[in-house]
């Protein structure tokens, strides 16, 4: 199952293609098996733009690829790029990045309608603590809407959900006491009703 | 005392009751601790005016990201009766939960994971209970024999819906659904007193304010009693919002929010910069019912069921209200066995709706148990692999519409007498 890692949740604001090159996000991935980047690119244009998105590693080294265009961007969710699961990604800085492929048979304006209008949403308001976008290589005061998840077998999944259950419920044994016999109560008014 | 009794004495209300209580401390919907991010003013901080602190007050992040400052865009009597509720309470509440409804920044597995998060969410759920019972208590007066009660049992308190929007979901529409229940069944003895508790309700949530102007035309003897209806109805409304009226917050989100002019957004264009709106035509086709029909019969149900139903149908509402046509349709479903075909396909309708809704109401609720749930595939994805989501989505509305003819139509060949 794909689990979150990190989720920057919030939007105010739009990163726009037409003046850059790139865009993108450095962020810190806490688990390994990081597999999805999910970015919130928007396309109301129906432009298509061919796209490629790089997951960069911190020794500037791009660890996955993806070819994409603009006609694969979902107007309604953000738009997941899954790749193979990095299998030694937890405590690593990555910078997942958006670059439009651009014709060189086209002259320059040309060029920029081809990209002008894709945008990505953003938020300025600095929640997100692990890093922050990037426009053209250089760091802005923006987080990209994002999210990123990573891999993990479902069994791993069943067994850390159950211990951690039970264990959250020993932690509250007072109300655990009280809703046991009030469950118990009622059980026992049952077996006298008619 | 009797009717406790009564019930305590029933295995379909034990049933129930054992239900709701294993589910309340596991699951609920963000709206839940929204809510009651609000309501904690009043019992911790003594908050008096929760709308100023809506407007300028610190905000929870995991609040600002699911509802921005409109966490809280309901009348003052919400916030005092969940309030004086929690207040009773507070002690079982611990000194924890001022920080836990608070939040920890953006740290929302904190709060997911808290260790006496199932303690929480269980007390948030008590005043339902409590609103719940006087439901039953409402269905029991609009029957007559030991059979039809018991029928009511199995129609609202065994209802999947009644258990999920209350005590899976966490939303309080129990409260102003069971009022205007009440009202219906004292309007028929004491038509005055009935529309001032239908203004009770209206307190809650706007909505029952438009039923007032067909109960009053559907069973009023005389104009002079329906001005006294009208006035009593009002009456209860205006005292709980006026000291707020000043407030722009309160003006904005409340009076007039957009959520309460969400039947305006269907309108069908008839040239020029005109529209008509349908479910204005609609409305005013209930009142022309309701004074030339529904008077003669004293019939305050029948223009509720159908104004709700054409509401639902003509609107992109909010799961939860659904809860405000229910208790009716349970009435309907206990007297007349004709109708208990309906009363199963609008119950699967609701279930259809909430599986293909955009918003997280399915798996997510039982994130609590276990923060997992949250990446599992949301149900309108599952949907959606089936056949196109958004297909589904405009089918079912399409099956809301039809529902709502049909039943209008039942409802006005006189089957409901």
């Amino acid at each position: 199952m794909n689990r979150t890692d990190n989720h920057q949740p919030l939007s105010t604001h739009n990163l726009s293609f037409a003046k850059a090159e790139s865009i993108g996000q450095t962020f810190v991935s806490h688990r390994p098996g990081l597999n999805i980047v999910s970015i919130c690119l928007r396309n109301p244009n129906r432009l298509l733009t061919p796209l490629k998105f790089d997951l960069i590693d911190d020794q500037s080294i791009i660890v996955r690829s993806i070819n994409f265009t603009a006609g694969n961007i979902d107007s309604f969710d953000c738009t997941k790029f899954q790749f193979d699961p990095i299998i030694g990604s937890a405590g690593k800085s990555y910078l997942a990045q958006i670059t439009p492929i651009l014709d060189p048979s086209l002259i320059l304006k040309d060029q920029e309608l081809t990209k002008s209008g894709i945008y990505i949403e953003s938020h300025g308001g600095g929640d997100y603590l692990g890093g922050q976008a990037l426009v053209n290589g250089q760091t802005t005061d923006y987080d990209l809407h994002f999210k990123t998840l990573y891999r993990q077998e479902n069994l791993a999944i069943f067994k850390e959900s159950y211990q951690d259950f039970f264990a959250r419920v020993t932690k509250d044994p007072l109300f655990f006491l009280g809703f046991i016999l009030f469950l118990g109560l009622v059980i026992w008014k049952y077996r006298k009703a008619k | 005392m009797k009717f406790v009794k009564e019930l305590f004495h029933s295995k379909i209300f034990l049933i129930g009751l054992f239900i709701r209580l294993l589910i309340m401390p596991f699951t609920a919907h963000y709206d839940l601790r929204g809510i009651n991010f609000a309501v904690f003013q009043l019992p911790f901080n003594h908050v008096i005016n929760i709308y100023e602190v809506a407007k300028s007050g610190p905000l929870d992040y995991i609040t600002g990201v699911n509802f921005g400052r409109e966490y809280f865009i309901y009348p003052p009597l919400t916030y005092f009766t969940l309030g004086s509720f929690m207040w009773i309470i507070k002690p079982l509440y611990g000194s924890e939960f001022v920080h836990w409804i608070q939040g920890y920044g953006n740290d929302v597995l904190s709060v997911i994971t808290h260790p006496q998060v199932f303690r929480y969410l269980f007390l948030m759920k008590i005043p339902y209970l409590f609103f719940d019972l006087l439901m039953v208590f409402g269905l029991y007066k609009m029957v007559k024999t030991d059979k039809e009660k018991s029928l009511i049992l199995k129609f609202w308190w065994l209802n999947p819906i009644t258990i999920f929007l209350p005590y899976i979901w966490g939303q309080f529409d129990i409260i102003p659904a069971a009022i205007s229940l009440i009202s219906v069944w004292v309007l028929q003895k004491r038509p005055v007193l009935g529309a001032m508790l239908l203004g009770i309700a209206a307190a809650y949530k706007n909505y029952p304010l438009m039923f007032l102007p067909l109960v009053v035309v559907a069973i009023a003897k005389n104009w002079k009693q329906g001005l006294a209806m009208f006035m009593a109805g009002m009456l209860p409304f205006v005292l709980t919002t006026a000291p707020f009226a000043w407030h722009s917050f309160f003006r904005d989100t409340v009076l007039v929010s957009w959520q309460s002019q969400k039947m305006l957004d269907f309108m069908i264009g008839i040239g020029g910069d005109i529209g008509i709106y349908p479910f204005v035509i609609a409305y005013t086709l209930i009142g022309f019912w309701s004074f030339y029909f529904a008077r003669t019969r004293h019939d305050a149900i029948g223009p509720i069921v159908m104004s709700l139903l054409l509401y639902y149908a003509t609107t992109n509402f909010h799961q939860q209200w659904f809860l405000w046509i229910l208790p009716f349709l349970v009435v309907y479903a206990v007297k007349y066995i004709s109708f208990r075909p309906l009363f199963y396909w609008i119950v699967g309708l609701f279930f259809l709706r909430l599986v293909s809704l955009q918003g997280n109401v399915t798996t997510e609720l039982f994130v609590w148990l276990a923060p997992a749930i949250d990446d599992l595939p949301k149900s309108r994805y599952l949907v959606g692999m089936l056949y196109d989501i958004n297909k589904v989505r405009n089918i079912v509305a399409s099956f809301y519409f039809a529902t709502a003819i049909w039943v209008s139509g039942w409802i006005a060949k006189g089957e409901a007498k």
